[in-house]
């Protein structure tokens, strides 16, 4: 009897949940004009936009100066700029989204568009807007990495590729050349000391490279399956422990002492900063703080061109967008929004000011404008034209999803630290990815 | 005599001993901080020593200037418009909920109480988002009333219940005594209970004024507009190694200055806590 | 006092409770029994959530152990250590001030991210902690590669955070009538029969109080996993707190992560439960209305 009673109470708990519509998310209730609201609200003609990003110091200033430029030239709009670093910026965007109050103009990464926009809905279509963004300065296949169903999510704003770099002045002192090969690689570790090792990779990314070369896929097809089979992960997952065994990747032991269980920079790490680990792969959007740490200490920072595996069924390495601006759905003036977009992203003055804050421009006119200032120099710019002559397969977006690389993660570190023998992980992977994906579809 | 002045002495070093070996492991993160703010960013990460090479106040400068459109100034401003509100909202209506608690006995007491405890048992994370959208109907998101107005209601059980605590350890014959001489309820609290529990809720302040300031999620969600964010977030709001390197000295040099406000209120909050017990109040 | 004035005291937050808990945890107890993945409607799914955590997720039932023995190894050394350095720093001593804000300070620290460098920094293979072991002629010890020294150093940072606890301790000892120890005194009690005899039992409440609080803040514990282990090495550190917001907020799994909560809360529940059950025999209050 009572057990009815709680299975009663249940079911009229979850009656009254569909009745508020998905338990208070009323994506259908139009949303009150408010500060916090997304509309860009018009008061007394003034167009107000918000407008959200994550960076550092450099490039909230740069992107306050060029929206500076606009309203400037633009009496009638104002632009409220919420700013913040990366810390929690997703939880905070996911929490505007899911309440739809999200700001006008939005940063977001590429992973983030199979959450928030599964069906294409989630953002507004900008092919709408193509009247306000010059969306004739994008290379046709680039810009459709934005495209979810046919409608434009959001406008990528450049290439990031898996770059390898190495501190060549490590290699100066120990009088070892530059490796060029994965020979190079083992016959240059067998010169480096205990606890230094010529490379220290995230071996998702590492292991997916050599995949992509010896099968010439990339992870997922066009609509999210795995391309890879069980075999191909066994394979990978032992590729990359005889690289450990023969010195040239760090060991995981290692890792975990001196970065930590998940993956993250290794720019202002202490064994970076001293040589021990000599070289690392990164996005090329990302380099720039390696470089900057190398020569605080009169070191060298070199890119290496991606090794080829025997065999190699693609040359190169892989690239994706690095992040995309996207147009809230419920914006009410979103051709507003577009034109600003368009300054900061198309216009010479806003180039101008936006200058390398996140990388090197997509925009066709962009990159021509900071060529010709010369301002597009450094390490991103090496790494972007390194990249742009590479054969790169394109990847979708769930490649970067946080199930997938959190389980690859889980037990590539169980086999690394010889919890699980090289078959179990190689299974459990390829398993789990495989259920995780046919969930997210 | 001679043999237990000298075994006095000998406790007496030994006690000091232990209490700065001890308080040698407890500052000693306040003192790297110190030395931090003061290194360049590569030698935060490889020099152990604690004497920064050394004495520059640019990370300070810098710091504070900030690479935004506002000081520190401002965020340490916005920092108390709601820190202190709540620090004095939440003293007073927990007080108040905790006496009604501890001297009074009522029907359902005992579920009140139990639902008083259960409320700190579940994760904040599931809990904020009914709460955001809560906010959102009434139109008082990217303002401080969210983050503020629940001490109002005496929501954070911890100090309900601390106080329900110390309330129930003072002896019910006071509070008959006063009622004798014709106080009313109201004044028995003040004039009666709250003497005896000054130590009790000046622990409440400290801890409401160091749990808000360094509160980094509520104001996260809460907070949209950069020239509202307090502290908390503005610690963090340029730490991003995707963009280039992160200025750590300019950070850990602002958080210093951002433990000060704790630190001399506790400091200065040392005068309720004196009472003490005279050293050679015991024996040896 | 046997009246209905206490509803008038507590009104205010009698009001509150409805509004910022009661709701907000009805919400996620719904949430718990579908599929909600933050953008799109919640779907209903009944029991499926539940039934998974319990049966199938190893990741969400290591958690719990693990989450227990963080408790098991904090609580109380965090609770005795608190206890000793109040009773010691509640004699006027000489530079009494400096030690307790000394002693506070880690508390004040809190959750900065730069605590999550130099933590790292002193544990790391050459670190401070390493070379005073050397000293001793103990071996390196591996902190962040082996599960158990793992969980060692975020149950360390949770300890050395002991100040509020302290604080609290302090307080209630300022409670204590200073004619009792005079008493014993005469009595001839020594100080450590004192410390057993007299200050003990005054201090069950505040004992009993700062028992429950720490159980609750261990079960819920995610500052230190989070800045200094992530979790880690093979998922030792990973406390259910970090199992529940890695589904809310980076699996965008909104139901199953309430529904972990949920279970959490049980747990949680059955522990102090026991706690207040257990209190009639050793807390003593000194307002004679027992428990």
């Amino acid at each position: 009897m009572k057990k009815n009673r709680i299975v009663a109470g249940l079911l009229a708990a979850v009656v009254s949940l569909s009745v508020l519509g998905g338990c208070g998310k009323t994506s259908e209730a139009p949303v009150k004009e408010s500060e916090e609201s997304t509309q860009s609200t018009d008061n007394g003609g003034e167009i107000a936009l918000r407008m959200a990003w994550w960076g550092n110091d450099s490039r909230h200033q740069a992107t306050l100066d060029a929206i500076k430029s606009y309203t400037d030239a633009n009496p009638g709009v104002s632009v409220k700029s919420e700013y913040n670093g990366f810390a929690s910026y997703q939880e905070k965007v996911t929490t505007q989204l899911a309440g739809n109050t999200e700001p006008t103009i939005m940063q977001v990464n590429y992973d983030w568009f199979p959450i928030f926009s599964r069906t294409g809905v989630g953002f507004y279509d900008i092919y709408q807007l193509k009247d306000y963004i010059d969306l004739s300065q994008y290379d046709e296949e680039f810009l459709k990495l934005g495209e979810i169903e046919g409608k434009l999510n959001g406008i990528p704003l450049g290439k990031n590729t898996l770059t390898l770099i190495v501190n060549k002045s490590v290699y100066d002192e120990l009088g070892v050349q530059i490796p060029k090969t994965w020979d190079d690689f083992v016959a240059a570790a067998e010169k480096f000391p205990e606890g230094s090792y010529p490379l220290v990779v995230e071996p998702r990314l590492i292991i997916y490279i050599y995949l992509q070369q010896k099968t010439g896929k990339s992870l997922l097809t066009q609509d999210n399956q795995l391309n890879y089979s069980e075999v191909d992960y066994v394979d990978g997952l032992k590729w990359y422990k005889d690289m450990v065994d023969k010195g040239v990747f760090g060991t995981r032991e290692d890792y975990l002492e001196n970065v930590g269980s998940t993956y993250s920079s290794l720019a202002q790490n202490q064994k970076f900063i001293d040589g021990q680990y000599a070289g690392t792969m990164e996005w090329s959007g990302a380099l720039d703080a390696y470089k900057q740490t190398l020569e605080s200490e009169g070191q060298e920072l070199a890119i290496v061109p991606m090794p080829q595996i025997e065999g190699s069924k693609v040359s190169g390495t892989i690239s994706k967008p690095n992040m995309f601006f996207t147009i809230s759905k419920n914006a009410e003036k979103p051709e507003e929004a577009a034109k600003l977009i368009n300054h900061l992203l198309n216009d010479p003055e806003g180039v101008k000011l936006m200058a390398l804050s996140r990388g090197i421009p997509a925009s066709k006119v962009a990159a021509k404008t900071l060529e010709e200032a010369g301002m597009a120099v450094g390490i991103v710019k090496e790494a972007t034209d390194l990249g742009e002559q590479i054969v790169s397969l394109p990847q979708m977006p769930n490649y970067d999803n946080t199930i997938i690389t959190e389980t690859f993660r889980q037990y590539d570190e169980a086999f690394e630290l010889g919890q699980m023998s090289l078959e179990d992980a190689a299974k459990a992977i390829y398993t789990e990815i495989t259920d995780a994906l046919s969930t997210l579809n | 005599m001679q043999k237990s002045m000298i075994k006095k002495h000998v406790n007496y070093t030994i006690r000091y001993l232990v209490l700065l070996l001890v308080a040698f492991v407890m500052l000693y993160p306040m003192l790297w901080l110190i030395s931090a703010s003061f290194k360049d960013n590569n030698a935060i990460f490889t020099s152990i020593g604690l004497w920064p090479n050394k004495l520059d106040f640019t990370s300070y400068v810098k710091g504070w200037q900030t690479g935004t459109e506002f000081t520190f100034s401002t965020y340490f401003f916005n920092t108390f418009k709601i820190v202190i509100p709540k620090v004095i909202f939440c003293i007073v209506s927990s007080t108040i909920t905790a006496y009604g608690f501890a001297r009074f006995d009522f029907r359902f007491k005992k579920a009140l109480f139990s639902l008083l405890i259960a409320t700190m048992f579940l994760p904040q994370v599931i809990t904020r988002l009914p709460l955001y959208l809560l906010w959102r109907q009434i139109d008082m998101l990217d303002s401080y009333v969210p983050l503020v107005i629940n001490t109002l209601f005496a929501q954070e059980a911890f100090f309900v219940f601390m106080l329900i605590q110390f309330l129930r350890s003072i002896p019910m014959d006071l509070d008959e005594a006063a009622t004798i001489d014709g106080c009313n309820s109201f004044q028995i609290l003040t004039k009666i209970l709250l003497p005896s529990l000054k130590p009790a809720i000046m622990s409440c302040v400290i801890f409401q004024f160091v749990w808000s300031m360094n509160d980094f999620m509520g104001p996260l969600i809460y907070i949209s507009s950069v020239e509202k964010y307090p502290v908390s977030i503005a610690l963090k709001m340029s730490i991003d190694n995707t963009s280039g390197i992160v200025a750590w000295n300019q950070m850990i040099a602002m958080s210093v200055i951002a433990i000060l406000p704790s630190l001399i209120l506790f400091f200065s909050a040392q005068k309720f806590f004196v009472q003490g017990v005279t050293s050679s109040g015991i024996k040896g | 006092m046997k009246n209905r004035g206490g509803y008038l005291y507590i009104l205010p937050w009698c009001i509150g409770v409805l509004i910022f808990t009661v709701y907000p945890f009805i919400t996620s107890l719904m949430l718990s029994f579908t599929n909600y993945d933050l953008i799109n409607p919640a779907e209903f799914v009944g029991l499926n959530n539940y039934i998974k955590l319990l049966t199938k997720d190893t990741a969400f039932l290591k958690s719990i152990v693990a989450t227990l023995q963080y408790t098991i190894l904090t609580v109380p050394m965090q609770l005795t250590f608190a206890l000793f350095i109040a009773f010691i720093l509640n004699f006027k001593i000489k530079g009494i001030n400096f030690f307790r804000s000394a002693y506070y300070i880690p508390s004040i620290l809190g959750g900065n991210a730069a605590i999550a460098i130099l933590w790292r920094f002193i544990f790391r293979s050459d670190g401070l902690v390493n070379q005073v072991l050397n000293v001793f002629g103990i071996d390196n010890v591996a902190w962040f590669s082996s599960p158990v020294a793992a969980m060692f150093v975020i149950s360390l940072l949770k300890v050395w955070q002991f100040g509020s606890s302290m604080l609290i301790f302090l307080a209630a000892l300022q409670e204590i009538p200073q004619e009792l120890y005079e008493a014993s005194e005469v009595d001839g009690a020594t100080k450590l029969r004192t410390f057993f005899s007299v200050t003990i039992p005054l201090l069950t409440p505040t004992i009993f109080f700062n028992l429950i609080m720490q159980l609750v803040n261990a079960f819920q514990e995610f500052n230190g996993p989070y800045l200094i282990t992530q979790g880690g090495p093979l998922k030792s550190t990973y406390l259910s707190s970090m199992f529940i917001y890695d589904n809310a907020f980076k699996f965008y799994k909104m139901g199953y992560s309430s529904a972990a909560s949920w279970i959490l809360f049980m747990v949680i529940l059955t522990f102090t439960l026991t706690l207040f059950k257990s209190s009639s025999k050793w807390v003593y209050y000194s307002d004679g209305k027992g428990n």
